[in-house]
């Protein structure tokens, strides 16, 4: 079983079992933990904070209603809430409604906005830098194929076109890249 | 021993990435399914994939805090996944208004599922696989009342399930329209006496939602009566008996019109024309 098993996912995959049981205060502690990460990995996809700010508050709701489903055989609580955010919000920048929601929900929402504290620990300081030089040691065709993909939300085809290079290429070297941050980061070793 | 096909194999990444098309992901879960090997690598890279977020966290806006609380507290919750739902027939995804035992009063009665489609391809790849999952249960559970109500001789009892069943589909749909308004507004409040009202409302829309719950025991013959109130006029919302307002219940209103503010009185079973006491909680809805 593929892990990062932290302290913190132990603490979260304990939480999970307390919210499929409907403990809203256990529902408060995986949101504390995770909202920074589903909010920013929204912003980072979407660009526009009230699309995020929708679809984040979509992902923790899902992971809500379906922390009865999380299994914890398959991978962590990290990694269940956060493809669940990036295909909530993969799938927002693909809809056609985007354009249309953006200018309704900046209209309704321009008030002054207040944001959580940013409770970024040392920990997730050091984790977000071991991200960077893992990157750092990728090929450029690797790097851009993963940041295209991930972080910008495009699909393999979309990022053939922007590299100018062949789709077979771009769909190998999303694999060999993610597979090279696999290593460096020590996942699931 | 990989009898992969190294063109199908090559996907884990793009997959992961959620970089594919519908038809090639749908092609390519297929295969997963089949394939161990890209199993274990689709959730390392998974993992990987989620190391790569935590490079983007940010702080959210705080009111996406109460946001959260304020929705959950609508949404009802997915039963786990059991390889025999047929013969558990009172897995959560019953109906619950029908059971009023104490351990259900923290899955408030007629709290309903905000069901997930909003677009076809809305929602997450688990979270389509979860609502067919229950819609299955539901299906599951209603075979299982017939088949109880055959044995036991009561037959009526599995229509009238249906029909519940029905009644909670077609109100998730209006609630989970109004939750996605545009204009949509989460306010929750304490009520005097103990526990709290959610209201959910879309002006556009001319809807509110309002969810009771853990509310005070009342004297015989007094309710809880909700009230609508504008400039120069309060009418009533509905009147809601003492042993939901505890346990938990839901009114749906279709009429909001122009009103500024939500109150809740304690009046006679019956319910009043005009407010006759203070009330026990008053939310202002700024227009």
């Amino acid at each position: 079983v593929p892990s990062t098993a932290g302290p913190e996912q132990a603490v979260l995959v304990e939480a999970l079992s307390l919210v499929a049981r409907g403990d809203r205060e256990a529902f408060d502690r995986v949101y504390r933990e995770m909202a920074g990460a589903v909010f920013g990995l929204a912003r980072r996809v979407l660009r526009d904070p009230a699309l995020a700010e929708e679809v984040a508050q979509e992902v923790m709701v899902d992971v809500w209603r379906t922390a009865s489903r999380f299994d914890q055989a398959k991978g962590s609580p990290r990694a269940w809430i956060l493809t669940i955010a990036h295909r909530r919000a993969v799938d927002r920048v693909r809809s056609e409604q985007a354009a249309h929601d953006r200018e309704t929900k900046v209209a309704a929402r321009s008030n002054e906005i207040e944001y959580d504290e940013v409770s970024e620990t040392v920990e997730a300081r050091l984790e977000a830098q071991r991200v960077r030089h893992c990157l750092g040691g990728l090929t450029d065709l690797q790097r851009e194929s993963v940041t295209l993909a991930y972080y910008s939300g495009y699909t393999y085809p979309q990022v053939a076109e922007l590299l100018q290079a062949p789709l077979g290429t771009v769909k190998s070297r999303m694999r060999d890249g993610l597979t090279r941050m696999r290593d460096c980061l020590g996942v699931g070793r | 021993v990989r009898t992969v096909e190294p063109q199908v194999h090559a996907l884990t990444g793009a997959y992961v990435c959620h970089a594919l098309s519908a038809d090639e992901e749908r092609d390519f879960e297929l295969h997963l399914a089949q394939c161990p090997d890209c199993a274990m690598e689709v959730a390392e890279l998974r993992e990987t994939a989620a190391l790569l977020a935590m490079e983007a966290v940010q702080a959210p806006p705080r009111r996406m805090h109460a946001a959260v609380l304020a929705t959950i507290n609508l949404t009802r919750q997915l039963p786990p996944l059991t390889t025999a739902p047929v013969t558990r027939p009172m897995a959560a995804s019953a109906p619950s208004s029908f059971s009023s035992s104490s351990e259900e009063q923290q899955l408030p009665s007629n709290v309903v599922p905000i069901e997930q489609a909003r677009s076809r391809r809305g929602a997450s790849d688990h979270a389509n696989r979860v609502g067919r999952f229950s819609r299955v249960a539901i299906a599951g559970w209603a075979v299982a009342a017939a088949l109880a109500g055959v044995v036991g001789g009561l037959s009526v009892h599995s229509a009238v399930q249906d029909r519940q069943i029905s009644q909670a589909d077609s109100r998730a749909t209006q609630i989970s329209a109004l939750i996605s308004a545009s204009d949509v507004r989460i306010g929750v409040a304490k009520v005097t006496g103990g526990g709290s009202a959610t209201v959910v409302e879309s002006r556009a829309r001319g809807q509110a939602a309002i969810t009771l719950s853990g509310l005070a025991a009342l004297p015989a013959g007094k309710a809880y009566q909700l009230w609508f109130m504008s400039t120069g006029d309060t009418r009533s919302a509905a009147v809601v008996t003492a042993s939901a307002a505890k346990s938990g219940t839901q009114v749906l209103a279709d009429d909001l019109g122009d009103t500024a503010s939500v109150a809740i009185t304690v009046e006679p079973a019956g319910g009043s024309a005009r407010p006759t006491t203070a009330p026990v909680m008053l939310m202002s809805l700024p227009t």
